[in-house]
């Protein structure tokens, strides 16, 4: 059983080896994240499996379901971005990229484009399917709304909301395109304890509405509290994976983020 | 119900005032109520790509200049009516527009104002040597009134009411398409190009969808002033025109269509008003440059809002933060 697999994935830009050679796998209904120091390639990763970048070698697989319930496994490598959102991958951003000047609604309602329906000509005047769709995704859009807590701030401007509220917003607008895959990119950077607490409550709940979630964090209580499974990245390698309390103990991962002890013995000295 | 109202208040408000106006103006105040509305649909032409599209052209003008010389050649040479040539206008303006967002693909930034800029350039240069079609520099004279299926709008006062109708229609069709998906995507990508890309839209098809749109209404407001001018002649559409329309749009507010039209004709009026004192006669560019930047600071909907938002955002996130520390003590 799997969601996503991503096999060999490597990346080059110029002579810097962003991404070396990683290989994952997503379970369905389970929590993966993602560590390692900052420039690991932890965004990279997200960037290549969004099709923001285009990998220089390895694949990345997202599982399918055919009519008898066999899983079918989809290349989605290189595809691009709108093919990628397609398929079901969708994505929130480290800095929060909300559309600013529009409302909260229609930020939700530009994350669900690509299920509504009817083009670009039937836009440039009233008629039937017009406002079938819109009446349609409207009602949604209010439903996730009220999901990520934010039905009263439906005609707010994105930028008129404070921070946390923003962040979710985000994730609304991500799961608003009916996602199998959420990746979350640093979703509590910038959050007070508290907000932290009931954001990683929020992202448990999360998995009724996708199938997995990746997740990128620097917040450790956050990672440990949360994960099904972690993925450690350093210089754009694997040095690890595995279930939270094996990570934490591993000697590789230590080292990766405090240094080695031999080192600062030297330093001391020194 | 009320709320549409509400939206629109400021559009019915110019409307009625302008439709009522011809009872009470002369000729020439007539003339110029009717550029005004031709810098209205203009203007409003150029507030779709720059307000919604997100794409500060530089070379509107061009446009507005095939627009004008379409239906000007098609005359002169075919001796065919306004109604006629109507939908060529349409084509070829379209087809312009089009044109122009083929580079779109590949740049951003300050190298789509360079690419508008000499895009205008172009036509412009084009149009003054193309002596066999366009006459050149002599420019097309003689060009009759507006004539609809037959009906010759003898009056200035029917041509003004038909320029009002397009200024209507326009409005109205801007309206139903920001209020679509086509222009929630197009907001979105003027945005955040990076985060509209991430939701799935591809960003170039609706670039030449805004820019083709936008080009077709310049077109039909240029094809409109050539009937009213009854000659056309390159210089008119130099870069000037350009500007102009962006400062039109800048004193409305990006993205809101009845600002733009204020813009309009605060735009065309007052530098008409300005000719009656003798003493800043002289000076009456000056003047209306130092008008411009009066208006500009008061009612410059982008740094005002843009400063409103960051301080109420900033003190939103500053209570919010307040009461999350006073619910986890």
């Amino acid at each position: 059983m799997s969601l996503l697999s991503v096999k060999n994935l490597t990346i080059r830009f110029g002579g810097l080896v962003a991404v070396d050679n990683l290989n994952f796998e997503m379970e369905p209904g389970k929590i993966t994240s993602l560590i390692g120091p900052n420039g690991a390639g932890k965004t990279t990763v997200i960037n290549m499996l969004t099709g923001f970048y285009t990998p220089t070698s390895g694949k990345i697989i997202l599982y399918e379901k055919d009519g008898k319930g066999n899983e079918v496994p989809v290349d989605i490598t290189g595809n691009s971005t709108d093919l990628v959102v397609k398929k079901g991958l969708s994505r929130t951003f480290q800095n929060i990229r909300l559309f600013s000047n529009m409302t909260a609604l229609d930020n939700i309602l530009v994350g669900m484009q690509h299920r509504i329906e009817y083009g670009s000509f039937l836009s440039l005047f009233p008629n039937a399917q017009k406002n079938k769709w819109e009446k349609q995704a409207r009602e949604e859009a209010i439903e996730i709304l009220k999901k990520v807590g934010l039905e009263d701030a439906a005609y707010e401007r994105a930028t008129s909301l404070p921070y946390g509220k923003q962040r979710k917003l985000e994730i609304g607008r991500a799961l608003a395109s009916h996602p199998k895959v959420l990746l979350l990119d640093e979703p509590a950077a910038g959050m007070n304890p508290a907000e932290k607490k009931e954001l990683s409550q929020f992202i448990r709940s999360l998995l009724n509405e996708v199938e997995g979630i990746l997740l990128i964090e620097h917040d450790m209580k956050l990672i440990m509290d949360i994960s099904d499974k972690i993925v450690v990245l350093n210089h754009g390698a694997k040095i690890c994976e595995g279930k939270p309390e094996e990570v934490q103990t591993n000697e590789e991962v230590i080292e990766a983020y405090l240094g080695k002890k031999g080192v600062q013995r030297n330093v001391t000295a020194g | 119900m009320k709320t549409i109202l509400k939206k629109h208040l400021l559009f019915l408000i110019i409307i009625v005032v302008m439709c009522v106006a011809p009872v009470f103006t002369n000729a020439y105040q007539l003339r110029i109520l009717i550029s005004a509305a031709l810098a209205m649909i203009f203007a409003m032409s150029l507030n779709l790509l720059m307000g919604i599209g997100g794409t500060v052209s530089f070379g509107h003008a061009a446009f507005y200049s095939i627009g004008a010389y379409t239906t000007a050649v098609l005359w002169y040479h075919f001796r065919t009516a306004y109604s006629t040539n109507f939908i060529p206008v349409l084509l070829v303006t379209g087809l312009a527009g089009l044109l122009l967002s083929l580079p779109m693909s590949r740049i951003t930034g300050r190298y789509v104002t360079i690419i508008t800029l000499s895009f205008a350039e172009i036509v412009n240069l084009i149009i003054k040597n193309w002596d066999p079609v366009t006459l050149g520099q002599m420019g097309i004279v003689g060009i009759p009134s507006v004539n609809l299926f037959g009906h010759v709008l003898k009056s200035k006062t029917e041509f003004f009411y038909l320029t009002m109708f397009f200024v209507i229609m326009t409005y109205i069709i801007m309206n139903w398409l920001v209020n679509s998906k086509l222009g929630r995507n197009l907001r979105a990508i003027s945005n955040d190009a990076i985060a509209a890309e991430a939701m799935g839209i591809k960003i170039f098809p609706y670039k030449v969808i805004v820019f083709t749109i936008s080009a077709v209404f310049a077109g039909i407001a240029g094809s409109l002033y050539a009937h009213l001018m009854s000659y056309v002649e390159p210089s008119t559409f130099n870069s000037n025109l350009s500007f102009q329309c962006i400062s039109m749009v800048v004193i409305g507010g990006l993205g809101n269509f009845s600002g733009t039209m204020v813009g309009a004709l605060f735009l065309t009026i007052l530098p008409e008003y300005l000719r009656r004192f003798e003493f800043l006669f002289k000076y009456r560019m000056i003047a209306y440059g130092l008008v411009l930047v009066i208006v500009m600071w008061i009612n410059h909907s982008i740094p005002g809002t843009k400063l409103k938002n960051a301080v109420t955002s900033r003190f939103n996130a500053l209570l919010h933060r307040k009461n999350a520390e006073a619910q986890e003590a």
